[in-house]
């Protein structure tokens, strides 16, 4: 993890939420190119208008404008923002919204406007997970992430949840699904499907377990019975 | 705005027709007619313009030679050499191997290869540039390259002043130098 993440890194966080957080430095010069820069008081404040493109392999970012204020080194970025993060391993990472802003103190980078994530574990994978948010923050440097208002996470056909605010705990490799409305999952494998509701939710990738809590009721069907 | 023109000017060394204005006539064919036209109405060595505004200089052009045309209303200068001033300090200067200055709106072209170089070093290349002083803006629709402490940028046409603040640039690409922080 950086202490610091310069400007275009920053910018790529913006949308690629989880990358700074998993350690991956840039390996080449960032660059950025667009319709339209404007330079503003020496650099107080940086646009970049129409059809913005930041690279910095491994990532990779489309937007339709994105403005850095030097003083307060806040990058924010409007319109069909589309950033890629691919792996050495070919792990792929891809986020979209309409808005994003990235902050160095702290270090917190925001996604909202009709945002999600996808991310495939390897260029094989066709079952990629999908998180769907009204908006996403991550906090690097304690390298949690948090995800507001309607989290949809599915990995088809096999998974769904619906919560109100999921979190993920990237130190402790934790997601806890949680907020004022009760947690729905469903999962579906070779021996059945089964629905759960309750007030909270917790799944560890490694090892894979998962617990709910809270009035907890399921309907589990053994796929004989189907 | 001021302008004093030839004030630093050594030697008028040529003065209009060098080959005397008798020997216009009415049978002297169109392209005589049109050497008479391209022919320097003063010739000016060292030539200086000043720019000043409320009394205090904001702008000086030196050239080691000053070509004007009256009919034309343009001087063309040899190696103009500008310096742009902020409070009386310069806070910018150009180098151009040719440029032509506009003695009604006293714009200024210059051309064959331009540099700006402003005060904290920011130095801009480009083909061609324009400066309007009623604006005080520099112009240029050619390729521009800007190399500033941070990045380097290329494009296409350039809007900016002359201390190179506050700057436009088309169909542009920033390359970020390592290192630099946010």
């Amino acid at each position: 993890m950086r202490a610091k993440c310069s400007f275009p890194t920053g910018m790529i966080l913006v949308f690629l939420l989880s990358v700074c957080a998993r350690g991956a430095a840039p390996k080449s010069e960032a660059t950025i190119t667009s319709d339209e820069l404007e330079i503003m008081d020496n650099g107080a404040k940086t646009f970049f208008r129409g059809h913005v493109i930041l690279k910095q392999d491994p990532y990779l970012l489309h937007a339709d404008q994105m403005v850095r204020t030097k003083a307060t080194s806040i990058v924010e970025a409007e319109g069909n923002l589309d950033g890629t993060w691919i792996s050495e391993k070919g792990e792929k990472i891809k986020a979209y919204g309409q808005k994003g802003r990235y902050t160095t103190t702290p270090q917190v980078t925001d996604l909202w406007e009709k945002a999600q994530l996808i991310r495939w574990e390897n260029v094989s994978d066709t079952a990629p997970v999908h998180i769907v948010a009204e908006h996403f923050t991550a906090h690097h440097v304690e390298r949690e992430f948090y995800a507001e208002g309607h989290v949809v996470i599915t990995q088809a056909p096999k998974f769904l949840s619906r919560s109100a605010e999921a979190n993920y705990d990237q130190k402790i490799q934790t997601i806890h699904l949680y907020g004022p409305d009760r947690v729905f999952v469903h999962v579906e494998d070779v021996k059945g499907s089964g629905d759960f509701t309750g007030d909270e939710g917790w799944a560890t990738l490694a090892p894979k377990t998962a617990r709910m809590t809270g009035h907890v009721q399921g309907h589990i069907i053994p796929s004989s019975a189907s | 705005m001021s302008w004093r023109v030839g004030a630093a000017c050594l030697a008028i060394a040529a003065c209009i027709g060098l080959g005397g204005c008798g020997e216009k006539t009415a049978n002297a064919t169109p392209d005589v007619a049109s050497a008479e036209l391209h022919k320097p109405t003063q010739v000016l060595k060292d030539f200086e313009m000043t720019d000043s505004k409320d009394s205090v200089r904001t702008m000086t052009l030196r050239s080691i030679e000053g070509r004007i045309y009256e009919a034309q209303n343009v001087a063309d200068v040899d190696q103009p050499f500008v310096l742009f001033y902020t409070q009386g300090v310069v806070s910018s200067r150009i180098k151009a191997p040719v440029g032509r200055v506009q003695m009604d709106t006293h714009e200024v072209e210059m051309w064959g290869g331009v540099t700006v170089v402003s005060s904290d070093s920011s130095t801009l290349t480009t083909e061609r540039l324009r400066y309007d002083p009623k604006k005080r803006k520099i112009f240029s629709k050619d390729a521009v390259h800007l190399e500033k402490t941070d990045s380097i940028t290329d494009g296409i046409g350039l809007e900016t002043d002359p201390e190179l603040k506050s700057v436009k640039i088309g169909r542009q690409k920033v390359r970020f130098k390592k290192g630099t922080p946010a």
